[in-house]
């Protein structure tokens, strides 16, 4: 457990280094990929409800604490909420396929970004908040939710050629057995 | 004794929810000076690591960017020989007209070593901080105009509230005209808030500082009205200003700080 942990903050780590630097150089118009995002995601998939919602919040706080210490809160509960929704229908939802988990992201990073920038104007959903949501929220999700399913295209391809014999084969044996 | 309610692995969830978001409000819901000092708290271990692959990743492009920075140094200098003789003839004119001078500044060069990971993150780190004097809601501006302000000052580095950021707003003035408003940026799009109807704002006027706040000192520039558009239901004109500053390309700024600072 302790091994696991220690791991998911490294890449953490490594996953919010590359968001600030390497995946602005892949914005369309000012729209990038939201990798924390999908990193929790892929967490709370593997991990179920609980440890999505533990997650969601440490990577809220510490991103919160570092960048909009004014904010301080916002992010925590936004993505709290990301990891345990994520965990949660992704045990009640058929998600064999990448197109239907890259569905499923999309879905969960509009309902993220309604409650942070909801938050963070306490109610005022104003013309700002909608414009936000379709200017910035739609075209980031559908980023985020494309190289979602392609990572996880890519992944199911490896596991299909026997490269990966980690987690991916052993959940499908799994499957087969039960 | 029956025990009334077992905690199940299927509550186990609700309960780490519910905590996890209660412990989020109550965090959302402390004031300005303890969420900085837990902040403090929580960024200890990313700055280093990040400023780290920032310049790793700025290797790459420092060939490209000194060749492009010496033609820039060049046109420069030039610009400067021209400004120092409009500073010479300014001066003179202020002494014959009497004005008192204005507080002069000093410039103080940072590297941005970091920006919010979030899309909508409205912050950016830079190398600056206690040793150069960098204080809170001290200005920050590049070479294009007004970039934000210090809202804190940790150590070696700072943090610049971008002024995309609704909580950044600048008292502002239409150049032309001498229309005084406020501009606010929200989403992505700043507004200047309170033109009244009859104020003579047209789309392509440069809008600066008027210096009013008390925090940003005037003629900085915001940027350009992109749109007026009026309604005879309201009172007030709609603005709304394309910023000066491309935020995204951002490298280095300037903290603006008063000689007396």
């Amino acid at each position: 457990m302790a091994q696991k942990i220690i791991k998911y903050l490294l890449v953490f780590l490594l996953v919010t280094i590359l968001q600030s630097t390497v995946v602005d150089a892949f914005s369309i118009q000012g729209i990038k990929p939201d990798l924390i995002l999908f990193f929790l995601f892929y967490i709370a998939l593997k991990e179920g409800p609980v440890w999505g919602a533990i997650w969601g919040f440490i990577f809220g706080l510490t991103i919160d604490s570092t960048y909009t210490p004014l904010q301080l809160g916002i992010g925590s509960f936004s993505q709290a909420s990301f990891g345990f929704l994520a965990g949660n229908w992704g045990d009640k939802i058929y998600l064999e396929t990448p197109r239907s988990k890259s569905l499923f992201l999309f879905s969960l990073v509009i309902i993220h970004d309604i409650l942070r920038y909801g938050l963070g104007r306490i109610g005022d959903c104003g013309l700002a908040f909608w414009h936000l949501l379709l200017t910035k929220t739609l075209p980031a999700a559908a980023y985020t939710a494309i190289l979602g399913g392609g990572i996880y295209y890519l992944l199911k391809r490896q596991a299909e050629k026997g490269y990966i014999i980690g987690s991916l084969k052993g959940k499908e044996e799994a499957g087969r057995g039960a | 004794m029956q025990v009334p309610f077992r905690l199940t692995a299927a509550h186990l969830k609700y309960v780490v929810l519910i905590f996890t978001l209660l412990l989020s409000l109550i965090i959302m819901g402390l004031n300005q000076r303890e969420k900085t000092q837990l902040a403090k708290a929580g960024s200890l271990a990313f700055i280093p690591a990040q400023r780290l692959l920032f310049y790793l990743v700025r290797m790459g492009n420092i060939y490209e960017e000194n060749r492009r920075l010496r033609l820039l140094n060049t046109k420069l200098s030039l610009e400067v020989r021209r400004m120092e003789h409009l500073k010479e003839e300014n001066d003179r004119l202020r002494k014959i007209l009497n004005f008192k001078e204005r507080a002069p500044y000093r410039l103080v060069p940072a590297e941005i070593i970091g920006r919010g990971p979030e899309r909508s993150a409205n912050s950016l780190i830079i190398d600056s901080g206690e040793a150069e004097g960098i204080r809170v809601n001290q200005p920050v501006i590049s070479a294009e105009g007004l970039v934000g302000r210090i809202i804190e000052v940790r150590g070696g580095r700072s943090t610049v509230l971008l002024l995309l950021d609704p909580n950044c707003r600048a008292s502002s003035l239409v150049e032309r005209s001498k229309v005084y408003s406020l501009m606010e940026c929200d989403g992505g799009r700043c507004y200047l808030k309170g033109v009244p109807l009859y104020a003579d704002v047209q789309k392509g006027d440069v809008v600066v500082t008027s210096g009013w706040g008390g925090i940003f000192p005037p003629n900085l520039r915001l940027g350009t009205v992109r749109r007026v558009s009026t309604r005879k239901s309201k009172l007030l004109k709609e603005v709304e200003v394309k910023p000066a500053v491309d935020f995204t390309g951002l490298k280095e700024v300037f903290v603006l700080q008063r000689e007396e600072d």
